[in-house]
């Protein structure tokens, strides 16, 4: 069985996030931190990746650079061949809106509202009319299946449920790219196992590429690619298949 | 080459934020209601001051209405009692109208013609302006100026060419200005000794009117002799160069009667017996509490009024009036009394002059109470922002825009305004009209000033929103800065 995902790979694999001697530093007092010092790396579309690394490796601001919500210092990123660096504030807006979904560790879900109003916040954001996104935004939540628990509050769900919410929003207006922060951080072993079949099936059925900051054993086994930052740079890339992963281990 | 096209993001229509940020306030309602209350206090203060200025201002207007009469007839029984002095004159030239009762008397007594008195009256003018002048300078710069003199003779001081010619000298050393040129004051000085002759002319003139007045009305005050007067009185004074008008007349005869009644009442006071059944009566222990506020107090009633009546037959000295006179007679004094009253207490208020009748003070109270409610609010919308950090850039991570950010807080910050501004709006009013009921009475109620107060309620609720909108502004912007990746930061 060959799904859409394994022939965009194999036969074409376009690359939808390029970096080109990338470079954070931040100054410390006197002292000057390269939080990343020249990281050249290419992402394909539709490719499942990792990112992994101790904290204060640059895996973070590695991160938020190629999510558009950090600027270099110098070099570049390219996301679909556009210079994140070329955008103004309001083309930024327009990318993290259109291209992009973000899945926070925390959910971050806006507390006085409904799971649908959350889910439906990208697309007000987008101009979509309210009434499609109304529609759009059950279709979203029937696909984490919280279809009937739209008009519960954050509060009023367990981690799991608002971590669907959190996935159903970041899909709001179709991104093909979706950043995952530690998505399962917070969350149990089974609940963090139903988190995990949602991302696969929207990657392998959808074609979304997903990069996850992770260190579950889990999600690394289900990866295309790994990727190791350490000490501002990449300190090693693997396919998955020539490594491996003992499931069910924790970190 | 790009595969998808990248443009500007959309900009939300205003009900969209409105929707987020009445749901926003709904959630916080708590912390929402402590910067509306900061607000209303704020406001409510605004209002409560404002209000009650328009009020005591209305209430004066009518207290100067129902004074008027009686301070006419007072007028009346000055000058057909007393002597005009040459400050008399002028005071009553400031007010006359060309042409009219007044200004027909002083051209009559001062054989004067309607050119004269023109002039006159123009020089009065002046002459009011040049004595404001001279009376707000403090004794300390007087001195110097014009010596020991005062008032109207600083004029006839200043016709010495010396005196004058160090007064010219003085003026600029004490870093005072005339308030017009010196040519025209001294312009005016020789105007006005012009114009001596005619004043003295109408002084005498009406001093001689007096005089056959005084003649008479024989042994009788002068309120005994309108009280006993007919319509004919306008007639009677009309020879003399006085001008009355006969609805002036009668009015003028009740009102003394009225007087006379009064005095009359007054009198019976005097006598200790009625004084020790008043008190008797009464149960006031007392003897000095028996003074004329609780004497005509009980008689506006009509079992007091009888009962006066009844004690001056027995103790053999018969009132002469009926039951119901001496009841009405107390009531008028009693109103004639609160009259007073209000009027020396709106006259106080008068006094404290300043921008639109505030004091200085009070400006100033108002305006660092704006202030604090600037700093409060502000205060409350940054800890607002920080305590939405993850929220605000989750927003910017889903597509808001820097201008989606600071419209919502300046948005919430204005509807947090308008709530508390109508709260504090309706609370100020309240405790205005409170206030001014307090010191006024009924008077202030019956004369609530509704148009004014609507303006002043509604430009207190708009400074309450100004003041939300302006404190807002730098939280506002704070938020609109925050950088979207705040939003991966866990606690």
């Amino acid at each position: 069985m060959t799904s859409a995902k394994d022939r965009s790979i194999e036969e074409k694999k376009p690359v939808i996030i390029r970096t080109r001697h990338l470079r954070k530093t931040y100054r410390m007092g006197d002292e000057e931190v390269h939080a990343l010092d020249g990281v050249n790396v290419e992402i394909f579309r539709g490719e499942f990746l990792c990112v992994m690394g101790p904290s204060g490796s640059g895996k973070s601001t590695f991160f938020n650079m190629i999510g558009g919500l950090d600027s270099p210092s110098a070099g570049r990123v390219f996301i679909d061949e556009v210079d994140v660096a070329q955008l103004s504030a309001s083309e930024l807006a327009f990318l993290r809106c259109q291209k992009i979904g973000y899945i926070f560790q925390s959910y971050n879900l806006v507390q006085y509202m409904t799971a649908l109003e959350n889910v439906t916040v990208p697309m007000a954001f987008a101009g979509v009319p309210d009434d499609d996104a109304h529609d759009r935004g059950m279709e979203l939540l029937d696909l984490v299946n919280l279809k009937d628990r739209w008009f519960h509050k954050p509060i009023e769900m367990s981690g799991g449920q608002q971590q669907r919410t959190a996935i159903a929003r970041s899909m709001a207006n179709a991104p093909s790219l979706l950043l995952c922060d530690e998505p399962t951080g917070n969350l149990d072993f089974k609940t963090g196992d139903e988190i995990h079949h949602i991302l696969q099936r929207l990657n392998q059925e959808r074609g979304v590429t997903i990069i996850c900051a992770t260190h579950d054993h889990r999600l690394i086994s289900m990866a295309d690619r790994i990727v190791w930052v350490r000490d501002g740079n990449i300190e090693r890339i693997a396919e998955r298949k020539d490594i491996t992963v003992e499931t069910g281990s924790v970190s | 080459m790009s595969k998808f096209d990248i443009k500007s993001q959309v900009k939300l229509p205003l009900s969209k934020c409105m929707e987020v940020v009445l749901s926003g306030i709904q959630f916080r309602l708590f912390r929402a209601s402590i910067t509306m209350a900061i607000i209303a206090l704020a406001v409510a203060f605004l209002m409560t001051i404002l209000g009650d200025s328009m009020i005591v201002r209305e209430v004066a207007q009518s207290v100067e209405e129902l004074v008027e009469p009686r301070q006419n007839s007072n007028f009346w029984v000055r000058r057909l009692s007393r002597p005009l002095g040459p400050a008399d004159i002028g005071h009553i030239l400031l007010r006359a109208q060309p042409a009219g009762d007044r200004w027909a008397e002083f051209r009559e007594w001062g054989e004067a013609d309607n050119e004269a008195m023109a002039g006159l009256q123009a020089m009065a003018r002046d002459e009011d302006l040049y004595l404001r002048f001279f009376a707000d300078l403090p004794e300390s710069q007087l001195r110097p100026l014009v010596g020991r003199v005062r008032g109207r003779d600083i004029f006839s001081h200043l016709s010495d060419a010396e005196a004058w010619t160090a007064f010219l000298e003085t003026l600029p050393n004490l870093g005072l200005a005339l308030p017009r040129e010196p040519e025209e004051f001294q312009n005016f000085l020789r105007q006005w000794r012009d114009a001596r002759p005619l004043v003295e002319r109408i002084g005498a003139g009406h001093a001689g009117a007096l005089s056959k007045v005084t003649d008479m009305r024989g042994n009788l005050t002068i309120q005994e002799f309108l009280a006993e007067s007919d319509a004919d009185l306008a007639e009677t004074l009309r020879p003399l160069g006085f001008r009355m008008r006969t609805d002036e007349t009668l009015r003028l005869r009740d009102w003394a009667r009225q007087q006379t009644n009064m005095r009359r009442i007054e009198q019976t006071l005097q006598d200790i017996g009625l004084r020790q059944r008043f008190a008797g009566r009464y149960g006031i222990q007392d003897m000095n509490r028996v003074v004329p506020e609780t004497f005509f107090g009980r008689l506006a009633s009509r079992s007091g009024a009888e009962w006066l009546v009844a004690a001056m037959a027995e103790i053999g000295a018969p009132l002469g009036l009926t039951a119901e006179t001496v009841r009405e007679t107390a009531t008028a004094w009693l109103e004639e009394q609160r009259l007073a009253n209000l009027e020396s207490s709106v006259q106080a208020m008068d006094a404290t002059g300043g921008f639109m009748g505030f004091s200085t003070r009070i400006l100033w109270l108002i305006g660092v109470s704006l202030i604090v409610c600037v700093v409060g609010i502000a205060n409350a919308m940054l800890m607002s922002v920080t305590e939405r950090f993850k929220e605000i850039a989750t927003m910017k991570c889903l597509g808001a825009t820097d201008g989606f950010i600071m419209t919502n807080f300046i948005m919430e910050s204005g509807f947090q305004g308008l709530a508390g501004g109508l709260i504090g709006g309706l609370l100020g009013l309240l405790l205005g009209i409170v206030r001014a009921a307090l010191g006024y009475g009924w008077m202030a109620l019956t004369n609530l000033p509704g148009l004014d107060l609507l303006l002043v309620f509604a430009f207190s609720v708009a400074a309450g929103v100004a003041l939300s909108v302006l404190a807002a502004i730098y939280p506002a912007l704070a938020a609109a800065r925050l950088a979207p990746l705040e939003a991966m930061r866990v606690e």
